[in-house]
């Protein structure tokens, strides 16, 4: 029997196969219907529940512990409003984030558009996600010595060029996925059919594109937004909300529930536009074509 | 390896053909310097710095090589052991967590909103502060907080496990959570990728999981997996909110190095270890664009 070769004995002996088949398929099966979404769903529930017990200490009396209590309160938020250099804060990070916005949008769009036209699109695409492959902190600080070998101060300008370095890929990436989904036939067809190549782009290509743009637009908002390790090392006289959050994290002092209050408020606000560019990237997209797309 | 290699062929053909090929248009071209000015000039004086001298009121121009022999110097050799011995464990544990329960919603949950949903779970936290979402671990895991009195209600301990903050163990527990999406989202997209009939040919030649796994998932799903690999690794190298917040001092790790050296103005020592912790990362990404299953993704990326 041991001189035949495994096929034979494969149909001479169908339960031994059969059975060695379903105990590998069983063990399989466990692992595939069974740990993986187990695994999934405890390790998303680990991702949310900080996310969740941070908006439920924000509005408690005693948010000390991380057990949410009946004792509820505003007081976090109202006296968040009188709290020193808050206000200030989220006027730079605004305005910084709007800036990067438009920037990363603006170029990404250019950019993707053109991405056909690169011959080594693989090795071009590594160049954009760059920033991406290098630690945060060693980027903050690669910057530092940049700039003062450029003799550029540090401020407003230097965390602005961190932080576009850092949307930028993201944004990228975001394009990328409406621009793979363009039908060039389209455009083709609209220049067959007379059209200039104005009219071609406006009435054809960026409506098509906008949904990109947008999300671009958002991605790069939100990243500059929350962006902590790069700014650190050239913020010179800047105070971003995440810098100065992490200050107040880091001083383990009693305004903590304050800072709890202040991030709850920008993470509802964050996740509001994260659905947004979510819902204007991947709307109306299978599962298939979301893999292929992105 | 059908979808792939036809993938490659098909590309050689193109080349081979003598198709036309394009010119990079202009916003290609002018991105490209402005990149080079903007990312990598940086890079490259880092790795210049590191051969400069040190001297009492900043840098000198002058060639040394003593920021590189004090890389160990003071305990740094073992923070940067420490860190990568952390970072690589996470980035393992990870990958083990992640690799099943992306099959799983790759290949088994047939509903696409379920699909959408849970990656959007899993990818919208990346775009909120990772402060906030670590904050609040300092006070969930104290001594009085809702682990160790909820563990205590139960009767499960006597007395609270204090090594929950400020020890190495809080560095993984903070980790763990945040850098879960990032090994997550690609390794899925490779997963779903992949053609079904190749798992359920592997199953009716009589493969087992081993077979469908070793041969099958992670030889196609290799791209997602190096990308998964490289996306959580490199943040964590760099990650200093963890380490701050729940490390408490206690836990030196390579972001805490940095810092202080930067702060005394100690930046040819900072470049050099900048330049060990870009290094290593660099030589994995070299590793990923010369590997045939990553240019054959990228050639996937382009129809």
């Amino acid at each position: 029997m041991s001189s035949q070769p495994a096929v034979v004995s494969a149909l001479v002996q169908p339960s031994g196969i059969r059975g060695r088949l379903s105990r590998a398929s069983s063990a399989f099966e466990w692992i595939a219907t069974r740990l993986g979404p187990i695994l999934l769903f405890a390790f998303i529930f680990w991702i949310w529940f900080p996310i969740v017990d941070l908006a439920l200490m924000s509005i408690n009396k005693e948010p000390f512990r991380g057990i949410p209590n009946g004792s509820l309160t505003s007081g976090w938020y109202r006296s968040l409003f009188s709290a020193m250099g808050v206000t200030s804060a989220v006027r730079t990070s605004a305005l910084i984030a709007l800036v990067i916005g438009v920037l990363v949008a603006a170029i990404s769009f250019t950019v993707a558009r053109k991405f056909g036209t690169v011959r080594h699109r693989g090795v071009f695409l590594v160049y954009v996600l760059l920033p991406v492959f290098v630690p945060g902190l060693v980027f903050g600080f690669a910057v530092l010595i940049y700039s003062a070998q450029l003799g550029i101060s540090l401020g407003n300008t230097t965390v602005a060029a961190v932080h576009l370095a850092w949307a930028l890929p993201f944004g990228f990436l975001a394009m990328l996925i409406a621009t793979s989904r363009l039908d060039l036939r389209l455009l083709e067809a609209a220049a067959d059919l007379g059209a200039t190549r104005w009219q071609v782009f406006r009435d054809i290509e960026f409506p098509l594109l906008r949904p990109g743009l947008v999300s671009a637009l958002l991605f790069g908002f939100l990243l500059s937004f929350n962006e902590l390790v790069r700014s650190i090392f050239v913020s010179g006289q800047t105070v971003t909300l995440p810098l100065y959050m992490w200050a107040q994290n880091s001083s383990h002092t009693s305004t903590v529930p304050l800072v709890y209050a202040l991030e709850t408020l920008i993470m509802l606000g964050s996740l509001a536009l994260i659905g947004v560019a979510y819902w204007l990237l991947f709307r109306g997209a299978s599962v298939s074509r979301l893999g292929r797309n992105v | 390896m059908g979808a792939l290699q036809v993938g490659v062929s098909t590309a050689e053909t193109q080349r081979g053909a003598g198709v036309k090929i394009r010119r990079p248009a202009i916003p290609i071209v002018i991105f490209t310097v402005f990149w080079a000015a903007l990312v990598v000039t940086p890079l490259v004086l880092t790795l210049i710095y590191s051969f400069l001298r040190q001297g009492e009121l900043g840098i000198e121009w002058h060639f040394s090589t003593s920021a590189w022999s004090g890389l160990t110097a003071f305990g740094r050799g073992a923070t940067l052991v420490r860190t990568f011995r952390i970072a690589i464990t996470v980035t393992l544990i990870e990958f083990v967590v992640a690799f099943p329960a992306a099959y799983w919603l790759a290949k088994r949950v047939r509903s696409t909103a379920l699909n959408v949903g849970v990656l959007a779970l899993l990818t919208a936290p990346f775009f909120l502060s990772e402060d906030s979402r670590t904050v609040v671990w300092t006070s969930v895991y104290s001594n009085d907080g809702l682990v160790n009195s909820g563990l205590e209600k139960i009767g499960l301990i006597h007395g609270p496990i204090s090594s929950l903050l400020f020890t190495e163990t809080s560095i993984y527990l903070g980790l763990l959570p945040i850098y879960f999406g990032t090994m997550f989202f690609p390794i899925w997209m490779s997963l779903v990728l992949i053609d079904d009939e190749y798992i359920e040919a592997t199953r009716d030649l009589g493969g087992s999981y081993f077979d469908l796994v070793k041969d099958v998932l992670l030889p196609l799903a290799a791209p997602g997996i190096i990308a998964g690999f490289i996306f959580t690794l490199v943040p964590i190298l760099g990650d200093n909110v963890v380490s701050g917040l729940l490390g408490g001092g206690q836990v030196v790790l390579m972001s805490d190095t940095v810092q202080s050296l930067v702060y005394n103005f100690q930046y040819t020592e900072t470049a050099a270890i900048s330049i060990v912790i870009t290094g290593v990362v660099a030589v994995l990404l070299l590793v990923l664009m010369r590997s045939r299953a990553l240019r054959a993704g990228f050639v996937d990326l382009r129809r």
